[in-house]
């Protein structure tokens, strides 16, 4: 008896359900300090940032009154506001198409595990911990007209005249900023898709082999379906990340030439920084926040949509 | 942690025939190529003269492994000074982030209040908020108690924008741990703060250090708040005294490329040294 099993199961003695759990603060001290933190500063800005927008509060002058929605018609009678908007959306698009779709490709390259495929996947995260600021420098000189090694490949491959400079027209601009991001972006949704993939039972891949499945139905029917919610969730953080992007613009082109790659989130950190029109700054963030908003409800929904058509 | 060894998603049972060999490879060494080339570029550059970074046809390799770059940094443009801004802001937000998310992880992932079923959804709306959106009343905020231009105006912010992801990723750690053990120590007459501190924060300590270095990473490099509430020089963070190299008419890149090597090295071994958690971890959080 003594070197046997106790009659009840201890499981059973020590059920959470069993030990009374009394009301107390002690749950809401343990999440005070977090919420303090959030409630400062990420709830009560917020709201400010809206109030303010309301407002005409500027650095320069001293008024703080409130003049209702004049700052969002001003603005959205601005053309130079709707090119940013115009662009920002490009922007997120293009990004998108390119770093999801380098991404899914580096990530089934990487699943079919050949010699060195360890190694390549240690490697291929390298872009994603480059802080971002670095990866805006380092492009912005292998482009640079003068020093750039990417340039130079280009001029004396004959592909573009001798006297060609990325950062001369918005098209190029925007191209070469656009490059910079995804070569950060990709690594990350590599990172999530090779670890859904690895995660597929192999018997379904076997099974449709030996079905006799093409390696081009085994992906269309066992491998995509099978990634598609991980595929959703990159989609969803590479807009939010996009759409927002700041740091690789501001460095590679700062918005320009004569402001043809001014995205919104430059445009914004600008009115407010270089301008100091608070104001107009806060309608500016809260029109982009908007619009993302929407942006966000409606893929929602068509993704909804889309999965109750395809069940 | 366990690591996956599933076969691959695409090989079948049979090997590759040499066709399908040689273009996996081309691919691989393409892909090679493409994420180091622009890492090794900024390597390369950090020990050119200016002559070399402006020579036509450019050199691919070292001539010489001369540290010239990188005194000029230290020496020249105050990185000294803009490093150890940075490890101040860095270390205080981390260890900020890490004591308040851990206290709720815990909370949210055993203890029953007041809407803790709905709390991680808020958690995860929270991080919908891109910073531009914040990036005015924080500055009006910042000014009207003081702390603009001063290091409090990037750490206390930091905290808060970092503090949701830390919760979410931190909460399946507290999961982990078999829920008998906190019953234990409870039975054994501890409160629920010491069987936070001395039963639970043993054991889920290698996934909150785990997560403070994703924290880390994350402000080590952050450019839009610091570059804007940040005015006086003395006070620049790494990243924003990298902007300090690009004049009017010319830009040092040698010395710029020296101080992004000694910004990147810091996220570079912090990175290696918990993959496996930036592996399965991270990527697995989102999976779900």
């Amino acid at each position: 008896m003594l070197l046997g099993r106790p009659l009840v199961p201890l499981q059973k003695l020590y059920r959470p359900t069993m030990i009374k759990r009394r009301i107390s603060i002690a749950p809401y001290a343990f999440i005070a300090p977090a919420f303090i933190m959030l409630i400062v500063f990420i709830a009560y800005p917020v709201l400010m940032n809206l109030i303010t927008s309301f407002q005409n509060y500027s650095l320069i002058g001293n008024k703080r009154d409130f003049i209702g929605l004049v700052n969002y018609q001003n603005l959205l009678k601005d053309v130079r506001v709707w090119d940013a908007i115009r662009r920002t959306f490009s922007w997120t698009f293009i990004n998108l198409v390119f770093a999801l779709s380098i991404g899914l490709g580096a990530a089934l390259l990487l699943s079919s595990r050949f010699n060195w495929s360890n190694l390549l996947n240690a490697f291929v995260l390298i872009p994603w911990i480059l802080p971002s600021v670095i990866t805006g420098y380092i492009f912005s000189l292998m482009f640079s007209e003068d020093a750039g090694v990417f340039t130079w490949i280009l001029k004396s491959l004959h592909i573009v005249e001798p006297t060609f400079s990325w950062f001369r027209t918005g098209a190029t601009s925007m191209a070469a900023a656009i490059i910079a991001n995804v070569w950060r972006a990709f690594p990350f949704f590599t990172l999530m898709l090779y670890a859904k993939i690895s995660s597929l039972p192999t018997d379904h891949i076997e099974a449709a082999y030996l079905e006799g499945a093409t390696s081009s139905q085994r992906f269309r029917y066992i491998t995509f379906p099978f990634i598609t919610p991980v595929l959703a969730a990159c989609t969803y953080l590479c807009f939010i990340w996009t759409f927002n992007a700041y740091d690789i613009l501001k460095i590679m082109t700062n918005g320009g030439p004569a402001e043809l790659t001014t995205t919104m989130s430059i445009m914004v950190q600008r009115e407010a920084f270089q301008y100091f029109n608070l104001s107009v700054a806060s309608a500016m963030s809260i029109i982009m926040f908007l619009l993302m908003l929407i942006i966000i409800v409606c893929a929602r929904l068509l993704y909804g949509v889309i999965k109750r058509v395809a069940a | 942690m366990k690591k996956k060894q599933n076969p691959s998603a695409l090989r079948i049972v049979g090997k590759y025939n040499i066709t399908e060999k040689v273009l996996i490879n081309t691919l691989a060494i393409l892909l090679l190529l493409l994420v180091i080339f622009p890492f090794y570029w900024i390597i390369l550059t950090s020990f050119k003269t200016p002559f070399e970074i402006y020579e036509v046809p450019p050199k691919f390799y070292p001539t010489r492994l001369s540290l010239f770059n990188y005194i000029d940094a230290f020496k020249n443009y105050q990185i000294g000074l803009f490093s150890i801004n940075s490890l101040i802001v860095t270390i205080s937000t981390v260890a900020g982030t890490t004591i308040a998310s851990a206290l709720a992880a815990y909370a949210i992932a055993r203890l029953t209040f007041f809407g803790s079923k709905h709390i991680q959804a808020l958690l995860a709306a929270s991080q919908m908020f891109p910073v531009v959106v914040l990036l005015v009343p924080l500055f009006i905020f910042c000014v009207r108690l003081n702390l603009y231009d001063s290091h409090l105006s990037l750490i206390l912010p930091y905290i808060a924008i970092q503090t949701p992801v830390s919760i979410i990723l931190q909460i399946n750690y507290f999961k982990d741990i078999p829920i008998e053990l906190e019953d234990a120590a409870r039975i054994d007459g501890c409160s629920t703060f010491q069987t936070f501190t001395k039963i639970m924060l043993p054991l889920v300590v290698s996934g909150i250090v785990a997560v403070s270095i994703y924290t880390f990473i994350q402000i080590w490099q952050e450019f839009l708040i610091s570059s804007s509430f940040i005015t006086t020089r003395e006070l620049f963070t790494l990243t924003v005294g990298l902007t300090t190299f690009k004049g009017e008419y010319a830009t040092e890149w040698g010395a710029l490329m020296a101080t992004s090597v000694v910004i990147a090295l810091p996220a570079m071994i912090l990175f290696t040294t918990s993959q496996d958690f930036f592996i399965n971890r991270l990527a697995g959080g989102v999976k779900e």
